[in-house]
């Protein structure tokens, strides 16, 4: 009986063992085909959400950072990301192409108004919009705003944005033109490659829209964030370098090399792709089958911020989900459907009356997910 | 032999059920709340406390839920089943055989 105890006892344990191992992610990444195949009803309830929030106008407030620039940030990149969403759902249903524009469009006003963009006016004290004509740089701002108008003007060729479209990348080129060691600042003083990845993204955007060549500008400056931008051990973008000389400011960093494999994948699909590979091979990890991405290279560590998100354990909530995208975006299903299920664990969904939101997501979370989930896969726009 | 159900079994099979009822409960409440902005700001500044408690309840809930769950209710099974096919030896099973007084009192009063 003691040893039939004891077997009882070992039973048990390997139930719990097996049942920790086998059963949590496969739960969690039951959608993940769906969302990388593009299912329309997953698309679809997160559409309608997202469509929902950006309804109403959100206000800084809603968005509590501790700072009034990140909370304006957020505000702005909530606009921008659900912009992004909506125009990926039409390069893939084009049955759904005017209920997508018009919730396209009404995110892009928001994104444009005066309210929303006042952060970068304070930090500038300049309104970018206002000075166009000026040199200074507004990389993320204006890079941002740019890829998303891009993404429009490659689905409706001719809009009230069209004029206002066309004066952001004419000065973003000139900018970048001028520039010293081939970036522009995000803020002054502050240079971000991954707001230079944007930066690139717009450019490239509007020329295929209007059917004209990438300016010479375009490709000097995707050199210097090849040779200047990337780390050469890791094959990661580095974070913040310098507006002189290019040199680096901060590591090479997960989170902005996710995001910037995502922007590039509008402008130069090589380098994502490069990107995305860094990741896939030096950040990535799986945990009991759930995905994640270390936000700083293996061996090194850093602070969580403002970019990175919370970082438990090393691993970078930003980056992860930015991951998902890049993911979708070069076909990698595997990597997808492992971070899926992480974002199904921590984003824990909730589906009411047609629409999906994440509980821990709010605005900005949907609104980020949506534009991960619904990345354009190769072919699509490039 | 099955005179009573293994009780431990029977504990963990409530606790899970719990764990996964409070997660669902969680998760409705905070559907429509702006936790991710409590999470994703904490790298600028201090979030307010009773958001971030409410945002670790969540995370912690819906990691047992999860992931501990399915183990959790595993484990439950293979202790109904062993009661079922090979008999508990009074009221214990086999979770609590190995785990608790009443199983271990069981197992010397057969021998």
């Amino acid at each position: 009986m003691m040893v039939m105890g004891q077997t009882r006892k070992l039973l048990a344990l390997l139930a719990f063992v097996l049942g920790i191992a086998i059963v949590p992610h496969r739960v969690c990444e039951r959608e993940a085909d769906a969302w990388f195949d593009g299912e329309p009803a997953r698309v679809d309830a997160l559409a309608a959400q997202v469509a929902e929030w950006t309804k109403t106008d959100l206000m800084p407030r809603d968005f509590v950072t501790g700072s009034s620039r990140f909370d304006g940030e957020w505000q702005f990149g909530t606009y921008m990301m659900a912009a992004m969403g909506f125009g990926q759902v039409v390069l893939e249903r084009p049955e759904r192409r005017e209920e997508s524009l018009a919730r396209m469009e009404r995110c892009l006003d928001m994104a444009l108004s005066r309210d929303v963009r006042a952060f970068d006016t304070s930090a500038w004290s300049e309104d970018a919009l206002d000075a166009l004509d000026g040199p200074r740089g507004h990389a993320a701002y204006l890079g941002y705003a740019g890829v998303a108008l891009g993404l429009h003007r490659n689905l409706r060729t001719s809009s009230h944005f069209s004029e206002l479209h066309d004066r952001i990348v004419a000065a973003l080129v000139r900018r970048l033109d001028a520039a010293p060691a081939g970036f522009l600042e995000t803020y002054p003083g502050e240079v971000y490659p991954v707001d230079n990845a944007a930066v690139f993204a717009a450019i490239a955007l509007h020329a295929r829209a209007l059917g004209r060549p990438v300016p010479a500008v375009f490709t000097r400056g995707l050199a210097a964030l090849r040779d200047k931008g990337v780390d050469r051990t890791t094959g990661l973008l580095v974070q913040a370098v310098r507006f002189e000389d290019g040199s680096p400011r901060d590591r090479a960093r997960a989170s902005g090399t996710a995001l910037a494999a995502y922007f590039l994948g509008f402008a130069d699909e090589p380098m994502s792709s490069a990107l995305h590979r860094a990741l896939a091979k030096e950040q990535f990890r799986t945990v009991l089958g759930f995905g994640a991405m270390l936000e700083y290279a293996p061996g090194s560590s850093g602070r969580a911020d403002i970019d990175s998100g919370p970082t438990p354990f090393g691993f970078g909530v930003s980056a992860t989900g930015f991951a998902l995208g890049t993911s979708r975006m070069h076909g990698d299903r595997e990597t997808f459907s492992a971070l899926y299920a992480t974002a199904h664990l921590f984003g824990a969904p909730f589906d009411e009356n047609g629409t999906r939101t994440h509980t821990t997501g709010g605005p900005l979370g949907d609104a980020i997910l949506f534009a991960m989930m619904t990345a354009p896969q190769k072919g699509r726009i490039t | 032999m099955k005179a009573s159900l293994p009780r431990k079994s029977i504990g963990i099979l409530v606790a899970s059920i719990l764990i996964l009822l409070l997660d669902e409960a969680l998760v409705r409440a905070m559907a429509h709340g702006h936790v991710a902005h409590v999470l994703l700001g904490a790298g600028s500044g201090t979030p307010p406390l009773g958001a971030a408690l409410l945002a670790l309840a969540l995370v912690v809930v819906r990691v047992l839920a999860v992931v501990a769950v399915p183990g959790a209710l595993l484990m439950s099974a293979v202790g109904f089943a062993a009661h079922y096919f090979v008999g508990g030896g009074g009221s214990a099973d086999s979770t609590s055989t190995g785990y608790s007084t009443g199983a271990s009192i069981g197992v010397r009063g057969t021998q």
